[in-house]
């Protein structure tokens, strides 16, 4: 763990709970957490960011702003010495026992608050469970044996205890961080997992109210995660393990927290089939500067260009191999068309590498590039189309920073994305169409629908001026801080 | 028998004996009464010593009791204690496991969200996750078939098992690649040939369409001339080359490399399916009748004979 206290005479109003992003990592999220906290001068904020491992993550990427006045960060999965002198009684076990039902156990108990209460109080108290107590005590050991047997698990008991130990190293962790945290008079996760659990504790300890943010869901991320990976040790059953936990972490969140945000309805929606109680769901749209970006439409006048980007993270998730191989297909057709990757390739480096040897593969080094990360000012008015060929996303910011600038974009159909290009009411929709929307791994597709656009230098406009119109109407920023303005102002003023 | 169930029983042929005897002396109602209480007696009593635990296995002991006096509870006694008794059962030491519905049982891959029960998105799922470990080109169709599903979390499901699978086959490219560049002379046609390969397989699965399809099967064909320049003698590599040209519709050339094939020793029956495919592209219809033919009567079960059959 390290600490920050930035501005010490400063008591935070919110405290953000981050996992794996802001300040860190760039990206959506990322950008979003820095544009509230610039936006909100009046609120000052504590951040609490939650990663894996130290060696996942460099430098800072944002700089903080005035009204940060306390950051921390921890690491779940980092060695650290123990103090195994530490006992643990019979009750504090049963209380675990019950955790593990909740979380792990064959046939889960179902979430509530009391339960998450429970649990909460028990991991606060100076003589309930910790991180030392379940790395070394008899009791802990006899208990996962005991449960091995209960639960009748398809796992080697080896993969079975290795599994235990890895989830539930990451909960005591985040309870020793709940017991040190600086007072705040709200917290606010931007995601359930981790720092959901974390936002879950905080809220019955303390007795403040934890609003949640999701913008993408979290459990189907990690469902996607644990699919890709070539092999866990245990196979499926320590898969299903995993994917039970971080389902388990999402009811223990939505048990806790009131508001519920997701950014369209199509993931409000998965909220409510996942255990959110649906009177304390809300959506808040992601919006934009547009002001920021509206300078570069002069640049975008004189009709589409043969350069096609893809923004954002070389990450699975976002499916960069789709788009190269459609740039296959496209520069097969128009063979001056080019190929601009821009993100950062830190966070996945052997994903990045496989995409740079599929370039190579399909014989694209003269078309596709990786640029790197580049400020979206400086590459959006180079392009002639924004592609996002993503597997799952929200309401990305990166589509709607393209629609400021008069970019007309092309995207799968997942998250808000059809919405955005299309128009979700029918006055949006008679705005007219910002692009183009395609299934998603359809190369072809994606290859045609590019073309087409490019090809059309009518339709083209036609789309840059849907895309302008759209944005200016139903995606500012104003929009949005104005409605988590009300949200923080409600948890402020909460009573218990 | 353990002695308390010994006194049971003797009590329930007393009882029938006084049944009997009250019949006898014409005490109809009373003697019927202890009657059924004493098949009931040994109903209860013996349901357990038959293993019959199911719900017909009371009623059909009463009834043998009740419609057999006396003689039906002797011959239960008797079956009872002749029948060898099970020792009391082991503590279970296997697990149950789930066993994922296979993907025709779930009713369509595409069911309308309204429509959709719960649960069938997690049997969707474990039909998937079924997929992991097998690689042809049926599994593949299957997995992109699942990537059109309503339901995002089998569609991404989907998608990042065929991601797997891409990765795994394009990396082994990657490092085919790469030794190719180091490589000696003497080493070259062993990896063309591998290269030759690994693309044929990435078209073969099904793991590259449109435009990269054409890129893998092109790319595959010139590995495989390369490496037939380097070893002319190999009939697995002509056979190769064959089935590349076929796919890229070639039957000519398909056609040629074939034939060498089968000069350089391959068996007629593997190369036969192929050449009739080529025949029948040419449009040589009465080629395609002596292609399968012959190696139909030399290899009854070969590929060629299984073809034959499929069309006559």
């Amino acid at each position: 763990m390290s600490a920050m206290n930035l501005s010490p005479a400063r008591p935070a109003d919110v405290a953000l709970l981050l996992e794996g992003t802001y300040p860190f990592v760039r990206g959506g999220v990322s950008t979003w957490v820095h544009k509230l906290i610039e936006a909100l001068p009046e609120t000052t904020f504590s951040l609490v960011f939650i990663g894996g491992r130290r060696s996942d993550h460099g430098r800072a990427a944002y700089a903080f702003p005035p009204n940060v006045v306390h950051f921390e960060r921890h690491y779940l999965f980092e060695p650290r010495k123990d103090s195994p002198d530490r006992s643990v009684d019979a009750s504090a076990v049963d209380e675990l026992d019950r955790l593990h039902d909740h979380l792990l156990g064959a046939s889960r108990a179902p979430a509530d608050a009391e339960l998450v209460k429970r649990l909460a109080l028990c991991l606060q108290a100076p003589d309930g469970f910790a991180r030392d107590a379940f790395l070394h005590e008899d009791a802990c050991w006899d208990w996962i044996c005991d449960r091995y047997r209960r639960d009748r698990a398809d796992s080697p008991f080896t993969s079975y205890f290795w599994t235990l130990r890895s989830t539930y190293l990451g909960l005591f962790t985040l309870a020793d961080v709940a017991r040190r945290l600086p007072p705040a008079r709200f917290y606010h996760a931007v995601s359930t997992g981790y720092a959901g659990f974390l936002g879950a504790l905080l809220r019955h300890q303390r007795s403040r109210p934890l609003v949640l943010t999701e913008h993408g869901i979290y459990t189907k991320e990690r469902m996607i995660d644990l699919a890709s990976a070539e092999s866990i040790p245990g196979g499926s059953a320590t898969r299903c393990l995993w994917m039970r936990f971080f389902q388990g972490l999402g009811t223990m969140t939505y048990a806790s927290a009131d508001p519920i945000i997701a950014l369209y309805d199509g993931n409000r929606k998965r909220q409510i089939e996942d255990g959110a109680a649906a009177e304390q769901t809300r959506i808040i749209a992601n919006g934009i500067d547009v002001e920021r970006f509206r300078p570069l439409r002069a640049k975008l006048s004189d009709g589409p260009r043969p350069v096609i980007g893809f923004i954002g993270r070389v990450v699975p998730i976002k499916d960069v191999k789709t788009f190269i191989r459609a740039m296959k297909a496209i520069v097969a057709e128009r063979p001056e068309v080019e190929g601009w990757i821009v993100g950062p390739t830190s966070e996945d480096e052997a994903y990045a590498t496989e995409c740079r040897q599929l370039v190579s593969a399909l014989g694209l080094d003269r078309n596709v590039k990786f640029l790197g990360f580049r400020a979206p000012e400086e590459i959006l008015p180079q392009l002639g189309l924004l592609a996002l060929t993503s597997m799952s996303e929200a309401l990305p910011l990166v589509v709607l920073e393209a629609f400021a600038s008069g970019l007309p974009v092309l995207t799968t159909d997942v998250g808000a994305c059809r919405e955005m290009v299309e128009g979700r009411t029918p006055e949006d929709r008679a705005l007219g169409s910002a692009g183009a929307v395609v299934p998603i791994a359809a190369p072809e597709q994606t290859a045609r629908a590019a073309l087409s656009l490019l090809g059309d230098p009518a339709r083209w406009r036609k789309a840059q001026r849907a895309a302008v119109r759209r944005v200016e109407a139903h995606y500012t920023q104003e929009q949005m801080v104005d409605a988590y303005r009300q949200v923080y102002r409600e948890a402020a003023t909460w009573r218990a | 028998m353990r002695p308390l169930r010994d006194i049971a029983v003797v009590a329930a042929l007393f009882c029938e004996g006084v049944a009997g005897v009250a019949l006898m002396r014409g005490f109809g109602i009373p003697a019927l009464l202890v009657h059924v209480a004493a098949s009931g007696w040994t109903a209860a009593l013996f349901q357990r010593a038959f293993e019959g635990r199911r719900r017909g296995g009371f009623a059909l002991i009463f009834a043998t009791a009740f419609f057999v006096p006396f003689l039906g509870t002797l011959g239960l006694v008797a079956v009872a204690a002749l029948t060898p008794r099970g020792t009391t059962a082991p503590e279970r030491d296997c697990v149950s496991t789930r066993i994922p519905r296979p993907p025709e049982m779930v009713d369509s891959w595409s069911l309308p969200i309204g429509g959709r029960q719960p649960g069938e998105r997690q049997a969707r799922i474990e039909a998937l996750t079924a997929l992991r470990g097998r690689s042809d080109p049926a599994t593949i169709a299957a997995l992109r078939h699942a990537m059109e599903d309503r339901d995002e979390d089998v569609r991404l499901l989907a998608h990042a098992l065929l991601e797997a699978k891409n990765r795994a086959a394009w990396r082994e490219i990657d490092a085919a690649n790469g030794a190719l560049d180091r490589a000696p002379q003497r080493q070259l046609a062993s990896i063309h040939r591998r290269l030759a390969s690994q693309y044929w397989e990435v078209a073969w699965l099904g793991l590259a369409q449109g435009e990269c399809l054409d890129h893998a099967l092109g790319t595959a064909r010139h590995h495989a001339t390369a490496a037939v320049e380097q070893d002319p003698r190999s009939a697995s590599l002509h056979l190769l080359l064959g089935r590349i040209e076929l796919r890229l519709g070639e039957p000519e050339r398909a056609e040629m490399a074939l034939l060498r094939a089968r000069d350089l020793g391959l068996p007629a029956g593997i190369a036969a399916p192929y050449l009739a495919e080529a025949a029948f592209l040419r449009r040589r219809f009465d080629l395609v009748r002596s292609h399968l033919s012959l190696p139909a009567r030399s290899a009854p079960g070969g590929a060629a004979a299984r073809v034959r059959r499929y069309w006559t």
